[in-house]
């Protein structure tokens, strides 16, 4: 699936989503993987975001979340968070 | 973590750096580096209020290094100042004291001592570089530490001596210590020196400290103003010491014997050889001291003096012409002397002072006795102004110019007959007597 999306199209934004959703839930570390590759931007990042936070990927909550109120309240994990 | 305050307003930033540090104060370093990154936006105050709101020093440390450099605010150099001071980081404050000009000095020097920090030394270089030298002192000798007033002395600024001594006596520091202190200092500004201990009345107490300038040939007319004062004082041999050296003012130290010793302030003035003539005139006259005054005016030889002294104005005049005529000038060998006396006598139209003058100085066996300018203006004087006079000083004297004075005695203004023929007769010339016989007599 990962290579099928390489190309990251606007269209294909819901299986970007799919693809994380099914690494966050079941192998957090390669969902992490597929976040430092830096490749996709069309995915629901609300929706990813709160997934992140629920598997303690904090920073990529931190990156994703849009709402103040939720960033503020992600960073308080500052300790498993990157500084940069 | 940072990059996520990129797009937050200020009071969410405030916030957030406030949550961040109450879960965990571990958070400040953190929270300090979100602070310098994000100051053009998030004010710099309300950072270091967060940061001190949870005692975080490192880490409001680590932001003030960072902001310093790029403002002027006294508020944010003193809460710097502080930092440091509460790490125990005293050569920081030290260097910020030394080096910058931002700070608020009497805030941060309040600081400072009321800190009681181990490390003196900020204190001292705030209060030296300001001005606080007396306020420095007295802190540094109420808590005790005079080692640390030497370091300033010795190894800072010398030129404080003054000041610190000043101070220290003023708080009654026992002289044997303030003594050992003198003995280190071998340069300081001695008119300042010298003024604070005498205004404090302890000049006595830098007498060494003066002779040991005096004998490295220091000639600032300061130390030797004070030398002359502390010997007048405890009287060892002034009047030697007035005479002999070359670099007190005289009308400074006149000044000071004149309620002293009137005959010292006679000597300081004396010395001064013009410019403390009328200095000396004052002295000597309310003292009564007109012999002294006499003898100085001969020497001087000064027309001017001379006009001032010989002035109808003057109330002591009669006394002075008393002793010049009865002491200065009997007493002198020099002819210039006499002539300038005379002059002065001739000039200030006193005739019968001056015919009074020459009868000392000619009729009683003086060196000048045989003078014939003299002989010549005595007489002339008499013709002049004291007729009676005039025979005996032609009969008694004989080293005059007989001709030319018998022919003013002629002169119609003043028909001195007898004393032209009595001239005629002693110098030989019969003919001219003869004459005097048969149209006057």
């Amino acid at each position: 699936m990962l290579e099928a999306l390489k190309g990251n199209r606007a269209d294909e934004g819901h299986l970007q989503t799919k693809l994380f959703e099914i690494n966050l839930m079941s192998a957090p570390n390669v969902a992490e993987g597929i976040f430092q590759l830096n490749l996709f931007t069309h995915y629901d990042r609300e929706r990813i975001a709160k997934l992140c936070e629920q598997v303690n990927l904090f920073g990529r909550a931190l990156q994703n979340y849009t709402q103040i109120a939720d960033r503020k309240r992600v960073m308080m994990n500052a300790h498993a968070i990157p500084e940069e | 973590m940072i990059e996520a305050f990129a797009n937050f307003s200020e009071e969410d930033s405030i916030a957030s750096m406030h949550d961040l540090l109450r879960v965990n104060r571990a958070n400040g370093m953190l929270v300090a580096k979100i602070a310098v990154k994000y100051s053009s936006k998030i004010d710099t105050k309300k950072s270091i209020e967060v940061l001190e709101s949870f005692g975080t020093n490192d880490g409001l440390l680590y932001f003030l290094c960072n902001v310093l450099p790029h403002t002027d605010d006294p508020d944010i150099y003193f809460k710097y100042i502080e930092a440091c001071a509460r790490m125990n980081n005293m050569k920081e404050v030290e260097r910020v004291v030394k080096d910058t000009t931002f700070y608020d000095p009497v805030r941060v020097k309040d600081f400072l001592k009321e800190g009681k920090f181990s490390d003196p030394r900020p204190l001292i270089y705030l209060c030296d570089k300001h001005g606080y030298i007396d306020e420095l002192t007295r802190y540094l000798y109420t808590t005790k530490q005079m080692r640390c007033i030497e370091i300033y002395l010795f190894k800072v600024n010398s030129n404080a001596t003054p000041q610190v001594l000043g101070a220290l006596i003023d708080m009654d520091c026992d002289e044997t210590q303030i003594k050992v202190l003198l003995k280190h200092i071998r340069i300081c500004p001695i008119g300042e020196l010298v003024e604070n201990f005498e205004t404090r009345g302890k000049l006595r107490m830098l007498q060494e400290w003066l002779e040991d300038r005096h004998n490295e040939r220091n000639q600032e007319p300061e130390l030797h103003n004070a030398l002359a004062k502390i010997y007048i004082d405890i009287n060892k041999d002034p009047q030697d010491f007035l005479i002999k050296n070359q670099f007190y003012d005289s009308k400074i130290v006149g000044k000071y014997c004149e309620e002293r010793n009137p005959d010292l302030a006679f000597t300081a003035y004396k010395r001064a050889w013009g410019s403390c003539d009328e200095e000396l005139i004052e002295v000597t006259n309310r003292n009564y001291l007109f012999r002294k005054q006499a003898r100085y005016l001969v020497e001087r030889q000064s027309p001017e003096l001379w006009a001032s002294v010989l002035n109808p104005e003057n109330p002591h005049r009669k006394n002075v012409i008393d002793q010049v005529v009865q002491t200065a000038l009997p007493e002198t060998k020099n002819v210039d002397e006499v002539s300038n006396t005379v002059k002065a006598f001739i000039d200030a139209e006193l005739p019968n002072e001056l015919i009074e003058l020459l009868e000392r100085i000619v009729l009683h066996n003086s060196d000048f006795a045989s003078n014939k300018s003299l002989q010549n203006l005595l007489i002339l004087t008499a013709i002049r102004s004291d007729t009676n006079r005039v025979m005996d000083y032609v009969n008694r004297l004989d080293n005059y110019e007989g001709v030319q004075l018998a022919n003013i005695a002629l002169e119609d203004q003043h028909k001195l007959y007898d004393e032209a023929l009595a001239i005629f007769k002693k110098f030989g010339e019969h003919v001219e007597a003869v004459k005097v016989l048969i149209q006057h007599l």
